[in-house]
């Protein structure tokens, strides 16, 4: 059985009497896209900065690249874009990337000579020379994400890594992020945009109020909360149903939410028995993560 | 790419070599280091064309009643053993002693009278400014020369020579001397002082940016996680005392560039001997009060809420370091005085007053022995409690961390 590279067991930090972090726990795996969910100020970015040791936890455990202390050699396995995003804005855009990558043990030479091809994937090669603050802003996220990758690190935490981007630059990380992991590579990823967590992401924790509330398999998490949800598509109008909650058009057909105690068979036996509508298509309907996520946090509220 | 396992200290020199280069090579630096060269070559020129364009040549006349001077000659050197640049004419009488005076053949002439050797004072005749001291010098040393009989003695080859005042410590360790270097030596003790002040000063201002900068860039979460926070001050710290120090060598290179050729129109200069014992003691205090200074900063850098503040804060502060300044007059009229033994033991004020009373008189070895221990505690103390505190201030950009905050971090937990 695969070890985990981050264990995190019953975690707690307190920040005097606020309770930041009161009970996280997870795993992550080698080569994963890990997604860490939750609302503004759940506790994610103290999560990461006690996974980081830049904050020390006050209970439980925390096991990063097998255990132990955090050391030089392991954080220089590690590429982390925080979400408070910051460079040398006085200083020149290629001397700042060679001497951030230098002190994550990268010699000077190799780290320019791969810089020359990030910054070309980029589209900043033409850049380098200027000062940081000159770059717009989303040159500047560019230039940071650069900085998470350029040493090569196994275990990649980023932080909001779409924060600033337009939609090309956007697919432009999303592709970068699906290659690190088809090389092996290990990401962490904290965002709120589900959508992306969606598409790039196989296990994910959810934190709300400093608790991990859900955790696990995307798409095991998805068919969990499904089951009260159907789409029907077909020919003529939807008549008013017995057992239906709620009923929206949508993409062409009709969204139905379900009271507690119907099921999707009763609906699908009452439809098919009425000569005035022909059902073309009926499924269950997985919630989106993004819905899933609001009722686990109404839940929790 | 495999990272090979670095040495521990890679980290910290390679932090300390981005810091000075990031300060060296900036315009600020150059001119900032630049400027006191240049107001030293400055002033020596202005010295050396004062010197030397402005003083009257014209001969001396003299008018000899007494015959002292008869058939006296020219000597080759004067008084301080350069070539005579004066020539000595003299003259039977005051009326053609005045018209060559008025005629501008002379600059001013001496009248000896009939009593000189019972009365030795001499009347002084000029037109509208008197001769230059070094003229009159000059003069001195034709008068001595001639009033020695031939084959003199040692002692009368020694009164030629004037007066010279030797003052000596108790201890034999001082001395001043009125034919040497005399007071040049406290010259030189109170510009060290003032140089030490002005790195310290500067230095101060480098070591606020040094977490003002982080936090105001938004770096510190990304160093963090590549760096210890001892790494990243202590290495930012080490390249920013090299920079204090490349400025020492330039204005250090430039001082005694222009030194040695001050010496040449003012030979008393050549004679400073280096102070060696007083050189000593600034190696022994430097580390710990530029230790002192920089965890000061830190500290003030950690808890500000804009660079700006920081150094505003720093400004109020920087009055602990620059106390003896403003009692270098009491410094002069009592070196030893309580106030003075006070800034020699108190750790923020040790060095730059103990450089200050070095000029002045013999500071005893137990003050510069407590003085450095209290400093050397100190500094211990401080940049310890400003770790804790940059820990508690180094995430929180935008932010004031508030004074119980910061004390809060030094308590045990």
């Amino acid at each position: 059985m695969t070890q985990p590279i981050i264990s995190v067991q019953n975690l707690r930090k307190n920040f005097g009497k606020v309770e930041a972090v009161r009970d996280v726990s997870f795993e992550v795996y080698p080569g994963e896209i890990f997604g860490m969910l939750g609302p503004n100020g759940a506790g994610k970015t103290t999560t990461i900065r006690i996974l980081l040791d830049i904050f020390k936890a006050d209970g439980g455990t925390v096991s990063v690249l097998g255990g132990g202390e955090l050391t030089e050699e392991k954080k220089n396995r590690i590429g982390y874009l925080p979400e408070e995003r910051g460079l040398y804005k006085d200083q020149k855009l290629e001397p700042v990337l060679v001497y951030l990558a230098t002190l994550k043990g990268v010699d000077e030479k190799t780290a320019r000579r791969n810089l020359e091809t990030w910054l070309k994937r980029f589209d900043l090669y033409d850049h380098r020379k200027k000062k940081i603050q000159e770059l717009s802003r989303g040159m500047q996220q560019k230039a940071q994400f650069i900085v998470t990758l350029l040493h090569e690190p196994d275990l990649i935490i980023v932080d909001e890594p779409f924060s600033g981007l337009d939609p090309v630059n956007t697919r432009l990380v999303k592709q970068v992020i699906q290659e690190q992991r088809d090389a092996g590579r290990t990401i962490i990823m904290s965002t709120h945009q589900m959508h992306q967590v969606e598409a790039l992401c196989s296990r994910i924790v959810l934190i709300n109020e400093g608790r991990s509330v859900l955790y696990g398999d995307v798409a095991v998490i998805k068919r969990e909360f499904a089951g009260h949800e159907v789409l029907v598509y077909g020919e003529g109008d939807l008549p008013a149903l017995p057992g239906v909650q709620e009923l929206r058009p949508e993409n062409g057909g009709w969204h139905l939410t379900l009271e507690a105690d119907t099921r999707p068979q009763e609906i699908l036996r009452s439809l098919a028995a009425r000569d005035d509508f022909t059902v073309t298509r009926f499924e269950i309907a997985e919630p989106s993560l993004d819905d899933i996520f609001i009722a686990v946090v109404k839940e929790g509220a | 790419m495999p990272t090979r396992p670095q040495p521990i200290m890679k980290k910290f020199w390679l932090v300390a070599r981005q810091e000075y280069r990031n300060r060296v090579f900036r315009r600020s630096f150059f001119l900032g280091t630049l400027v006191v060269p240049l107001l030293i070559f400055i002033l020596l020129a202005a010295f050396i064309i004062v010197a030397v364009s402005t003083l009257d040549t014209r001969p001396i006349g003299y008018v000899d009643h007494s015959g002292v001077l008869d058939g006296a000659v020219m000597p080759e050197r004067a008084l301080n053993g350069e070539p005579m640049i004066i020539k000595v004419r003299p003259f039977p009488d005051e009326e053609s002693a005045d018209a060559a005076l008025r005629s501008e053949e002379i600059q001013a002439y001496y009248v000896f009278p009939e009593d000189y050797l019972e009365n030795p004072y001499l009347d002084l005749y000029y037109l509208q400014e008197p001769p230059d001291a070094l003229i009159k010098q000059e003069f001195v040393a034709y008068l001595r020369y001639n009033l020695l009989p031939e084959n003199p003695t040692p002692e009368q080859e020694r009164l030629a020579k004037g007066v010279r005042l030797i003052v000596r410590s108790a201890d034999g360790s001082k001395e001043f001397d009125t034919q040497g270097a005399g007071f040049m030596f406290i010259i030189l003790s109170f510009g060290l002082m003032m140089a030490f002040l002005f790195i310290i000063l500067n230095g101060s201002s480098y070591f606020v940016e040094v977490v003002a900068d982080e936090r105001a860039n938004r770096t510190m979460e990304l160093m963090i996680t590549s760096v210890s926070p001892g790494q990243l001050i202590g290495g930012k710290s080490a390249g920013l005392l090299a920079v204090g120090l490349t400025q020492i060598v330039i204005w250090l290179g430039s001082l005694v560039t222009a030194w040695g050729i001050a010496g040449v129109y003012l030979p008393a200069l050549w004679s400073v001997n280096i102070p060696w014992g007083m050189l000593l003691v600034i190696a022994l205090f430097f580390v710990p009060t530029y230790a002192i200074v920089a965890g000061i900063m830190v500290a003030i850098g950690s808890v500000a809420n804009t660079p700006q503040e920081a150094q505003q804060i720093a400004g109020v502060l920087n009055i602990f370091f620059t106390l003896p300044v403003f009692f270098a007059s009491l410094a002069f009229a009592n070196p030893d005085s309580p106030l003075m033994v006070a800034l020699t033991l108190w750790p923020t004020t040790a060095m730059i007053t103990i450089i200050m009373r070095w000029g002045l008189t013999v500071v005893p070895w137990w003050q510069i022995a407590l003085g450095w221990l209290s400093s050397l505690g100190t500094a211990i103390f401080v940049v310890w409690a400003a770790s804790r505190i940059f820990r508690v201030g180094m995430l929180r950009y935008g932010q004031r961390v508030s004074l119980r905050a910061a004390f809060g971090a030094l308590l045990p937990k």
